[in-house]
């Protein structure tokens, strides 16, 4: 069980990373300083924007691809939805949070989320929505030459599973190049967003249904 | 309580393995002259799979991962990375001869699961290896080479008409312990003159029951 627990707080802790680079995707490339991103991300109420993951590893000739789409509604609620190869959807809405995979019978609930770790994730990224990245308590946040961000985790045990993140921004205001998750040297994960829209109307059941 | 456990455990243990099929019968012996046919499961050159896999643990529990092997029939010698939906890497490690572990993450950090990976790998795309003792017809037709490996278990290798094979092994008392099987009706040939199987599915019996249903994402032959 406490086995159970390492497994599901690892891929907890994966999660928030890619959420905030959700949150970075949108928020970061309007200022060149913390308090310049401060002072944009107030106005987000609503996002959606498709996504590719493109995962590196050493071992495959080429890179391995996910495409999926994003839709964020400020506070809480948010639906992460992998459309291709392996379908997958992860609900969060009013505090609850279910994921369902299809394995190629049809989506299937999966076991029980630790809902206290999913409440963390969720005020990491209320954190991160107003733009607070220097104060988060996971990363350290590095403003660097060339816009480039490079997040750091600050545990010693996290780093273990995540050793950097670095964040290259485009020269137009609100895009971002590419975002690339750093495991070790075997293996990162680059995420690439497209066609995002920002506060546009998203149903309450985006948030709630698998269909 | 302590006794009332173990007590339980033993009789678990039973039920599990009293409920093992046994070796099948061989209706019709054919020369151990080594059916060709009987490799038609194991690619002969280096390739590079990607699965998805759902796997089903002891309680009911289940999960799906994305699973990348790379195998070099010629020198034995297999790579193995496990990872989640997201691309989070729960185990990665390769086998030469000696098992290097680059990375694992708990529950999968022991050295057992490792071994127990790459052996259930080596069983999917390598022929046994230890000499063929049997060969010829089951019962409802199908190609059956018998094989007696160097660690004493004896491997099953059935092809079936339409070309859809099962792989079984048994421990040294003929209780069967694996069980591989293709699904026929979805295969692709990814240039090879054998059809790679769509599907594959992998049970193990035992004490520690578990089932992983592998679907086939990419395939690739990867050049010298």
């Amino acid at each position: 069980m406490r086995e159970d627990r390492t497994v599901a707080n690892h891929v907890r802790r994966f999660f928030s990373v890619i959420l905030l680079l959700v949150a970075a995707c949108i928020c970061i490339g309007w200022a060149d300083t913390w308090e310049g991103i401060r002072g944009a991300t107030g106005t987000i109420r609503t996002i959606r924007a498709d996504f590719v993951q493109e995962k590196h590893l050493s071992i495959l000739s080429k890179p391995f691809i996910s495409k999926g789409v994003f839709h964020y509604q400020a506070p809480d609620s948010l639906r992460w939805e992998y459309t291709s190869p392996v379908r997958s959807i992860l609900l969060m809405h009013r505090g609850k949070t279910r994921r369902y995979t299809d394995a190629g019978k049809g989506f299937v609930e999966s076991s029980r989320m630790d809902s206290q770790g999913m409440q963390m994730v969720l005020q990491e990224i209320a954190l991160w929505l107003g733009g607070h990245f220097s104060d988060d308590p996971a990363f350290d946040a590095a403003l660097k030459d060339g816009r480039r961000i490079v997040l750091t985790p600050k545990e010693k045990g996290f780093s273990k599973m995540i050793q950097h993140i670095d964040l290259m921004l485009s020269d137009t205001p609100g895009i971002i190049k590419s975002v690339e998750i750093h495991e070790d040297e075997n293996s990162f994960t680059r995420l690439l967003f497209r066609n995002a829209e920002i506060n546009e109307e998203i149903k309450e059941a985006v948030f709630l249904e698998i269909s | 309580m302590k006794n009332c456990s173990l007590l339980l455990m033993i009789l678990f243990l039973m039920i599990s393995c009293a409920g093992s099929p046994e070796l099948v019968p061989i209706q019709q012996p054919l020369p151990l002259n080594g059916d060709r046919r009987c490799m038609i499961p194991f690619p002969d050159r280096d390739w590079q799979f990607v699965h998805s896999i759902q796997a089903s643990m002891p309680g009911g529990q289940e999960a799906v991962v994305i699973g990348v092997t790379g195998i070099s029939p010629k020198t034995g010698g297999v790579a193995c990375v496990m990872m989640t939906v997201e691309g989070l890497v729960l185990f990665d490690a390769r086998y030469d001869g000696q098992m290097i572990v680059h990375r694992a993450i708990a529950p999968f950090d022991s050295m057992d699961f490792a071994r127990g990976l790459i052996d259930d790998i080596k069983l999917m795309f390598f022929p046994p290896k230890g000499p063929l003792v049997a060969s010829g017809t089951t019962e409802d037709g199908a190609l059956i080479c018998r094989y007696r490996t160097e660690e004493g278990t004896m491997v099953d290798i059935v092809i079936h008409e339409d070309h859809a094979w099962e792989i079984r092994r048994y421990d040294p008392d003929s209780r069967l312990i694996r069980s591989l099987m293709t699904d026929p009706g979805d295969r692709r040939s990814a240039g090879r003159e054998t059809p790679l199987p769509g599907r594959l599915k992998l049970v193990a019996f035992g004490p520690a029951e578990y089932a992983l249903t592998l679907d086939l994402i990419e395939a690739r032959e990867l050049s010298e």
